[in-house]
């Protein structure tokens, strides 16, 4: 069996609602403003998100006049294909910086995460594990 | 340095060890009480000590060592975990708003991400945390969004 030590454990949120008890695996990660301030932002982990996706209305955050002014593209999303756009920032997570794509698209309302964390370069610096009946993320910073 | 010892045929790694030489009785007995071990002086002066340490190799997996040994996730100084605590609170006060939380506090409130944005210069606040209190129903579930190639 593989092994490895993973310094982070981050765990899952419970949250009442009023249609029962919902577990999120919820990470913060700070995004780098093109100003250079830094702002703290909820994210769920989605290990089938390939790209970090962002609510269209985070869009000052990355410096651009409006959330569809980036690289127009096209999600599957269980509502049918919707319209995102691509940007790049930059995201840091424990202390690690990582420079990496994001999408604007329009996401669901909640307060307990503004997008979903996906893959895409951040996956290469960092080691992530998962099992789904721990309901814990195991981060090392040494994948 | 570290040191190491055979137990029940298994190698192991001593991390600490304690010369008690040069130390005087009231310097080992503290060095015993850090260690969790129980220690009583008889009236002659003659020191007993109960220890004993029982090694179940595997008790949990790897992965848990970190969880168990830091405990759960502290509630100071974690924005998401406050803001997850107090959430029916939060919809009460800023129902439709954007919010900056530092630590376990609202620091600033806004209609909108831009206004937000601003207030939170103006304050001079450094990396807050940042998200929007929903009015209307919340969605609990997303499903991720794949990108169309």
């Amino acid at each position: 069996m593989p092994d490895r030590s993973f310094e982070h454990t981050i765990g899952f949120y419970e949250v009442q609602t009023p249609n029962g008890l919902v577990v999120l695996p919820l990470i913060t990660v700070t995004l780098v403003q093109p100003s250079g301030t830094r702002v703290d932002l909820p994210l769920m982990f989605d290990t089938g998100a390939s790209v970090t996706t962002l609510r269209d209305d985070l869009y000052p955050l990355l410096g651009v006049p409006s959330w569809d002014s980036g690289i127009p593209l096209q999600s599957e999303t269980a509502g049918g294909v919707t319209p995102c756009y691509r940007y790049d920032t930059t995201l840091e997570l424990f202390g690690k910086a990582v420079n990496c794509p994001v999408h604007l698209m329009q996401l669901p309302r909640n307060p307990l995460y503004v997008g979903l964390f996906g893959r895409a370069q951040i996956f290469d610096a960092f080691g992530f594990g998962f099992w789904e009946s721990a309901r814990e993320l195991y981060v090392t910073l040494t994948p | 340095m570290p040191q190491t010892a055979s137990v029940g045929g298994a190698a192991k790694l001593i991390l600490e060890s304690v010369a008690t030489s040069g130390l005087s009785p009231e310097e080992i007995l503290q060095r015993l009480d850090s260690y969790g071990v129980e220690w009583y002086l008889t009236g002659q002066g003659d020191l007993l000590i109960k220890y004993w340490q029982v090694g179940a190799e595997g008790f949990v997996s790897p992965e848990r060592v970190g969880t168990i040994r830091m405990g759960p996730v502290p509630a100071e100084g974690n924005s998401l975990e406050w803001v997850s605590r107090h959430l029916a609170e939060l919809r009460q006060r800023h129902a439709g708003q954007w919010v900056a939380v530092v630590g376990e506090q609202v620091a600033a409130a806004a209609p909108t991400l831009p206004q937000l944005l601003e207030r939170v210069g103006e304050l001079g606040i450094d990396r807050p945390f940042l998200t929007e209190i929903p009015a209307g129903p919340i969605t609990w579930i997303t499903t991720y969004a794949r990108p169309l190639v």
